[in-house]
């Protein structure tokens, strides 16, 4: 199987110790972030030759396909050597040394197979592209049984006699098997003569070994026992982190942001579980971010007992598909700021940054969007577009059609800097108490006349239209009131504070 | 402040002269003295835009770092007063911050700062955040916490904090002044007093704030300044509304153009002298009319 250019797919191989299943889980949604195809592969092994005494050993074998991200890998990482050392990196992360028995092992070459012996020899290699037969070549005749790839030999005993056999022949390396022909090998060994021949050529056209999208499964969720319960914040701040940083590194691969972290504390003694939800104000996959949520929060909790048990589950959003950009808007303000709604936030309160809207009825004029980073990037766009929107309209086939913003064709009308969150309707007494400065209203507002027009001049329809007023009550408190022309009552709207 | 200062509140300048003396003679025994206002060093301070209250106090408007306590109902202009000195502040790359009256069933007067008006008064909509508490006992709890965090994170040059009619409990306002001072902001609490009001809790605040004023419809009092004779009251002076006299061309404002109306602030100290002997008596025979 070869790529479009000519040139072989790349495959990446990566030998790992005895694993947990929930350990291959996370290892498969970090990975995703390198390739997307990829597939693991649990091999046992066995150290004793006595069969009655053999101690079963398994290692997990993970395979990329590099050759479906390999433009965005060069231009990502520039070569695979730096690809290979972002993977170490990547895993290093998650604390994998202290979770393995083994040391990780990794190689690059044209075909799994090859890739696999190559790692299983080498630990860190990487083969030229269209050169891994030559490496190949210089390998000892044992790792023979580690030429599989994808797919396993189908009996290990069968490869020990095969290569029992040629070491009985006086051959020392897997170069040496390019003596024989196809024809020998399948006469000895049949099907499998096949199959190692065509191994041994290194040609993903020969044996071909697609790795299929990967598709993760399970939940984003995990579960802590503690040995020891705790019951100082720190401390249960520490467990929770590392739980949270593979979480996060999981939705990384995934290509998903965390919109919710929820959290589930059981306690020693009482069995009682605190269940609380950390969702930040802007979805994200910021560790530090979190963990300043977290603390607070955490602060605020009364632990009577200690913690045994927890639990750690994120409700995802996908991330939005983003051109790079040259420079780097973000910054440590913006972080602080993000930190802060989310806090108050999560206390109940509405924090935000407003954005005027074109409305007709005054209380609709704003509004404090969830997102506040998304807006501060956004509103200089958004109010040129407006601008622009005001001094060209849309031109279009059929003619110019000029665009009105009616909030904001009134900047200098008399609006007061406090609006009650409702307007309140005056009693006859509190009316008779309030003078007004002129019988004539200050400002009109007709929202909907245009549904005048569809309801037919003969229609039951009437326009809602607001007088408003500027008054004084007996305080000397200036105000602002409005005549609902329906019903033809007054309402306390504001204060000219 | 260093020894020089001879006191927090007072420049003994209403004195007469043997008085002045004696009173430097017994701060000199103590280890102070006695300086003239030119010679204080003067605390940053955020500009209000209004002339005679910002010449009137020495950092020249809302103290940085300090409380300042504007007592007025609802539509007397202190929110004007807060929103002028936002925008001044966010001319110089601030950000501010305001926190929104608690929504109370008991009182009808329940208010939100409107965007809108900020904006057309010069405000960067995304240099102010706003901040909705939540209601009741809720928001009463959270008030101060909430006030807590926007100072430690020391990104807010101004924080202003409509106080309704329930202000600060006096342990409450001083871990806020402790906060404030802190991180430099300028706090301007806005209390509204109304008949359920305690006069106690109120007296107790402006004890905490280092500026305190007073604005009622006919004048206002400054109750509290460093290093000022205070009380010191202003007449407030009508005035033509800028949208009744700008927009004659409107067929409903243009009849009505010609009314005095008084929004906003229009404040002039009767004088216009002070902080002497003059201003004083003049504000005393101000109070008394």
């Amino acid at each position: 199987m070869t790529a479009a250019g000519g040139h072989p797919n790349r495959i990446l191989a990566l030998e790992f110790g005895t694993l947990k299943p929930a350990w291959v889980e996370v290892i498969s949604d970090v990975l995703m972030q390198f390739s997307p195809r990829l597939s693991h592969r649990t091999v046992q092994h066995t150290e004793s030759r006595d069969v009655h005494n053999r101690a079963a050993r398994t290692s997990t074998w993970f395979f990329l396909d590099l050759g479906t991200n390999s433009s965005w890998i060069s231009r990502r990482f520039g070569n695979e050597n730096k690809l290979l050392e972002a993977v170490f990196a990547k895993l290093a992360e998650l604390d994998i040394e202290q979770n393995f028995e083994r040391t990780l092992k990794a190689a690059i070459a044209d075909t799994a197979p090859a890739a696999q012996a190559l790692a299983s020899l080498y630990s860190f290699w990487i083969s030229s592209p269209g050169r891994t037969r030559d490496d190949l070549d210089r390998l000892p005749l044992q790792a023979l049984t580690q030429l599989e790839g994808l797919q396993a030999w189908g009996s290990s005993s069968r490869l020990e006699s095969i290569s029992n056999f040629f070491s009985l022949l006086g051959f020392h390396t897997l170069g040496d098997l390019r003596a024989f022909t196809p024809a020998a090998l399948h006469e000895r060994w049949g099907a499998i003569g096949d199959l190692l021949y065509r191994r041994l050529q290194a040609n993903p056209d020969l044996e071909p070994q697609p790795i299929s999208p990967y598709v993760p499964t399970e939940a984003l969720r995990s579960f802590i026992h503690l040995d020891f319960p705790v019951s100082i914040v720190s401390l249960l701040l520490h467990e929770v982190e590392g739980t949270l940083k593979r979480l996060l590194a999981r939705l990384e691969g995934r290509r998903l942001l965390a919109r919710r972290v929820r959290l589930k504390l059981r306690c020693e003694y009482s069995q009682h579980e605190h269940v609380f939800s950390i969702e930040p104000s802007t979805a994200t996959r910021d560790l530090r971010f979190f963990r300043v949520l977290l603390e607070n929060r955490l602060e605020k909790i009364e632990l009577l007992n200690p913690i045994q048990d927890l639990e750690i589950e994120v409700d995802p959003v996908p991330e939005k598909e983003t051109q790079e950009d040259f420079f780097d808007h973000s910054s440590a303000d913006d972080t602080k700021l993000a930190v802060l709604i989310s806090l108050l936030r999560q206390e109940g309160a509405q924090a935000g940054f407003a954005e005027t809207r074109d409305e007709v009825w005054p209380e609709n004029t704003w509004e404090v969007p969830p997102c506040f980073l998304i807006c501060t990037a956004t509103n200089d766009t958004k109010n040129g577009a407006q601008q622009e929107n005001r001094a060209e309209g849309l031109l279009d086939e059929s003619g110019f059609a000029p665009r009105f913003s009616y909030g904001r064709e009134l900047p200098n009308a008399p609006r007061p800097t406090l609006l009650l969150r409702q307007p309140r309707l005056l009693s006859q007494e509190e009316l008779s108490a309030l003078h007004f400065y002129s019988n004539h209203p200050v400002e009109r507002l007709e929202h909907g006349w245009w549904e005048e027009e569809r309801a037919g001049p003969g229609g039951s329809f009437v326009i809602p239209r607001r007088d408003y007023y500027v008054a004084r009550d007996r305080g000397g408190r200036s105000l602002w009131i409005f005549q609902d022309h329906t019903s033809g009552q007054f309402y306390l709207h504001g204060a000219f504070d | 402040m260093s020894q020089a200062t001879a006191t927090q509140q007072n420049d003994f300048t209403d004195k007469p002269a043997h008085v002045r003396e004696l009173i430097a003679k017994s701060l000199a025994e103590r280890g102070h003295k006695l300086v003239a206002h030119d010679e204080l060093r003067r605390a940053p301070g955020l500009a209000t835009g209004w002339l005679q209250f910002d010449e009137f106090l020495l950092s020249g408007g809302f103290p940085c770092g300090e409380i300042s306590l504007l007592e007025s109902p609802a539509g007397l202009g202190a929110t004007t007063l807060w929103l002028d000195t936002a925008s001044a502040s966010q001319k110089s790359g601030n950000r501010v911050a305001w926190i929104n009256a608690i929504p109370s069933s008991d009182t009808a007067f329940s208010t939100t700062l409107n965007p809108a008006t900020a904006e057309n008064r010069g405000l960067d909509l995304r240099k102010l955040l706003l901040v909705d508490l939540p209601a009741e006992s809720e928001g009463f709890k959270k008030r101060l916490w909430v006030l807590q965090e926007i100072l430690t994170t020391r990104l807010f040059s101004l924080v202003g904090c409509d106080l309704g009619d329930v202000p600060l409990p006096l342990r409450e306002a001083r871990s806020l002044l402790a906060q404030a001072r802190r991180s430099g902001a300028a706090v301007v609490l806005l209390s509204r007093p109304s008949r359920k009001s305690s006069p106690h809790a109120i007296s107790n605040l402006r004890t905490i704030a280092s500026v305190s004023l007073e604005l009622q419809h006919s004048h206002c009092r400054i109750l509290r300044a460093p290093h000022r004779s205070v009380p010191q009251t202003f007449g407030r002076r009508s005035r033509h509304v800028e949208f009744i006299a700008g927009r004659t061309d409107h067929p409903s404002i243009g009849l009505n153009t010609g009314l005095n109306i008084d929004l906003g602030l229009a404040l002039a100290p009767v004088t216009g002298e002070f902080p002497d002997d003059s201003s004083r008596r003049s504000s005393k025979s101000n109070s008394r009319t």
